[in-house]
């Protein structure tokens, strides 16, 4: 980024050339874009480390506790791991070589099965991926077409209620989705699988539950915007011209009503890896929300850190390209 | 109405009784006095209040509601359907599906209580250095902040599971860490308002002590959109505490929780629904009661 940073034009460069010009303020604010997504990775990886390796516990007590009573296991065996693992430095020094690792993708050892973590998250990721960008983009659609559908009608009466679905659908636990979902379709009508994971029939009931959620956030925003946009002064106009509702709304405001809902591209990412965890326990898919559950149980900080610090990176490289494309979806965003 | 005209719109006062009113103009305030009574009466509110009503009686005196013991095995009664003797069915090992929903309610309740607690007196700390010293201070909350919001909530009270261990307690300090971020935000801005009053300078110039500042004077008119994001929160904190115990986190295997009412009747659903559906939809009918009486505060307040 620090080359991206130096092609821009600076203050002090002289006289450039009007492809120069033209090109500074976007490489500049790519490379701010990217700096501060780099930030943020490495922030959270610092935080993954101050809770998980340095809080009150004992991170050896914990990875041996699963192998028999702590007050059993001999202290040759504490002291090797201690020093295995670097808990014998400072913590500073003890972080800085963990991320060390981490960029040359060394993620450490999983306690529990001993197979490095990088291994073990890669093995599970292809069924997570598929999963989540099923969720998020039928999430999407099923968000942007009950917020269009809310500001459809012409009974107030009947908006009133389609605007009150999405807080109310927000309100559902996640875990309780799924199971409703394997109740009526896997064991009620016996249409779909209700646990495992391969084939696209596998996809749909574990697609849907986690796509659920995250279409209220999106159907609140689009639904509100698109009620702005409607209440606006151009579609008086519009309006007064002739045209109708329907057709101001689908024609006109829907372009603009958008806009606010792929800034929650960003956050439907994380809220899709949070739901993951609990959506592949309940559909005992596998994936790497599964694994995160599993890790959690058997305490295996390795995991555990491998997973958050991939959903930061996830997070940090999901908001870095909205910001990009943002400014060609709204041309009143300039770069800065 | 004619003394709502004639009184004048009441400004930021010191000792904290306009608090709630410092945000709003006087149209607003007028129109907010003459409404409340009459939402207050809104069936959706009364209703709401009710049934939260009733959970907090679950809560402290679960015997009056069932006469069965939670614990108590019944070989002879398994993965019965609700009847009028067992309410919500019995379990694989024929206990009585309410008398652990109504018992669990307690362990439910004061986890999020505390989970609730432990963010909103962290982030009010947070929030109230962020704001009003500014700065570097300011700086580095924001930034710790911006990036705790990048990992989701979930995530962040797994990890804290991780090094904690499992436990009531344990996952409603986790859940309460994990909320500390947006609680902060809110807190922070509120404070950005308030020190510009020009009572906040008053003190200042008057020498009065930095603590002191910050607890009588500031704290006091910040507080109010606070409160109403802690009872919306608390629906939040109700999900993310049953999320955790439906995970295997929470209360040990025998005590009652709802989340784990939940999990333990996932093996049977094909055949006994009743066991995770029911516990399921009291959730849900805390949480949508917990957000419209949220939502009501919010509009009285």
């Amino acid at each position: 980024m620090s080359a991206a940073s130096a092609t821009g034009v600076g203050p002090t460069s002289v006289a450039p050339s009007a492809a120069r010009r033209r090109g500074g303020p976007l490489l500049r604010y790519i490379a701010r874009r990217l700096a501060y997504a780099v930030l943020v990775v490495v922030a959270a990886y610092a935080i993954t480390f101050a809770l998980l390796w340095w809080l009150p516990s004992d991170p050896v007590r914990i990875m041996l506790g699963g192998q028999g009573d702590a007050g059993t296991v001999d202290p040759q065996v504490v002291a090797d791991l201690t020093a295995k693992y670097g808990f014998d430095q400072p913590p500073p020094i003890q972080f800085l070589t963990m991320l060390g690792n981490a960029l040359q993708g060394d993620l450490g050892v999983s306690i529990d099965d001993g197979r490095p973590v990088a291994e073990r998250i890669a093995q599970v990721l292809p069924h997570t991926l598929q999963l989540g960008v099923v969720s998020l983009v039928l999430g999407f659609g099923l968000g942007i077409g009950i917020g269009l559908l809310a500001n459809l009608p012409r009974s107030r009466r009947l908006r009133g209620l389609l605007f009150s679905l999405p807080p109310l659908v927000g309100s559902l636990p996640s875990f309780l989705i799924g199971l409703l979902l394997i109740q009526v379709f896997a064991y009620g009508l016996s249409a779909l699988p209700a646990v495992g994971n391969d084939g696209i029939d596998h996809l749909i009931l574990p697609a849907i539950a986690l796509a659920v959620p995250t279409s209220a956030g999106i159907a609140q925003v689009t639904a509100r915007a698109l009620d702005e946009s409607v209440k606006a002064a151009y579609s008086d106009y519009l309006r007064a011209k002739g045209i109708s509702r329907r057709r101001i709304i689908l024609r006109h405001s829907l372009r603009n009503a958008i806009i606010p809902a792929t800034t929650l591209i960003g956050l439907s990412v994380g809220s899709i890896l949070a739901g993951a965890v609990v959506t592949e326990t309940v559909f005992t898919r596998q994936g790497f929300g599964r694994l995160m559950q599993e890790a959690v149980t058997q305490q295996d900080i390795p995991v555990v850190q491998g997973i958050v610090l991939l959903c930061a990176l996830l997070y940090a490289v999901v908001n870095l390209l909205t910001d990009l494309v943002y400014p060609l979806i709204d041309p009143r965003v300039t770069l800065r | 109405m004619s003394h709502d005209v004639l009184s004048p719109p009441r400004p930021l006062d010191p000792r904290g009784h306009g608090a709630r009113r410092a945000s709003r103009g006087p149209r607003q305030d007028r129109a907010g006095a003459d409404a409340a009574p009459r939402r207050l009466l809104a069936p959706t509110f009364l209703i709401s209040a009710a049934f939260l009503v009733l959970v907090l009686l679950w809560a402290l005196v679960p015997a009056w509601f069932t006469s069965y013991d939670p614990y108590q095995s019944d070989a002879a009664a398994k993965l019965l359907p609700p009847s009028s003797t067992h309410l919500l069915g019995t379990d694989s090992l024929g206990r009585d599906s309410f008398a652990r929903l109504v018992h669990g309610t307690r362990t439910t309740l004061l986890t999020s209580l505390l989970a609730l607690t432990i963010a909103f007196v962290v982030s009010s700390v947070l929030g109230l250095l962020a704001g009003y010293v500014g700065g570097i201070v300011d700086d580095a909350i924001g930034r710790v902040i911006d990036v705790t919001l990048a990992v989701p909530g979930l995530l962040v009270s797994l990890m804290l599971v991780t090094g904690l261990g499992f436990g009531a307690v344990n996952i409603a300090i986790a859940v309460g860490v994990s909320s500390i971020a947006s609680f902060t935000r809110v807190m922070r801005a509120q404070v950005l308002r308030v020190r510009q009053a020009d009572f906040v300078t008053a003190a200042e110039f008057g020498g009065v002590r930095f603590w002191t500042i910050l607890r009588r004077h500031v704290f006091p008119h910040a507080i109010a959109p606070v409160t109403a994001l802690v009872a919306l929160e608390f629906g939040a904190a109700i999900l993310a505490i049953s999320a955790l115990s439906f995970l295997g986190f929470g209360a040990a295997a025998p005590e009652p929780e709802w989340g784990s009412l939940v999990a333990s009747g996932r093996d049977y659903l094909a055949f006994a629904w009743w066991l995770t559906i029911l516990p399921g939809t009291v959730v849900v009918l805390v949480v949508l009661a917990a957000n419209a009486v949220a939502r009501q505060i919010e509009k009285v307040g």
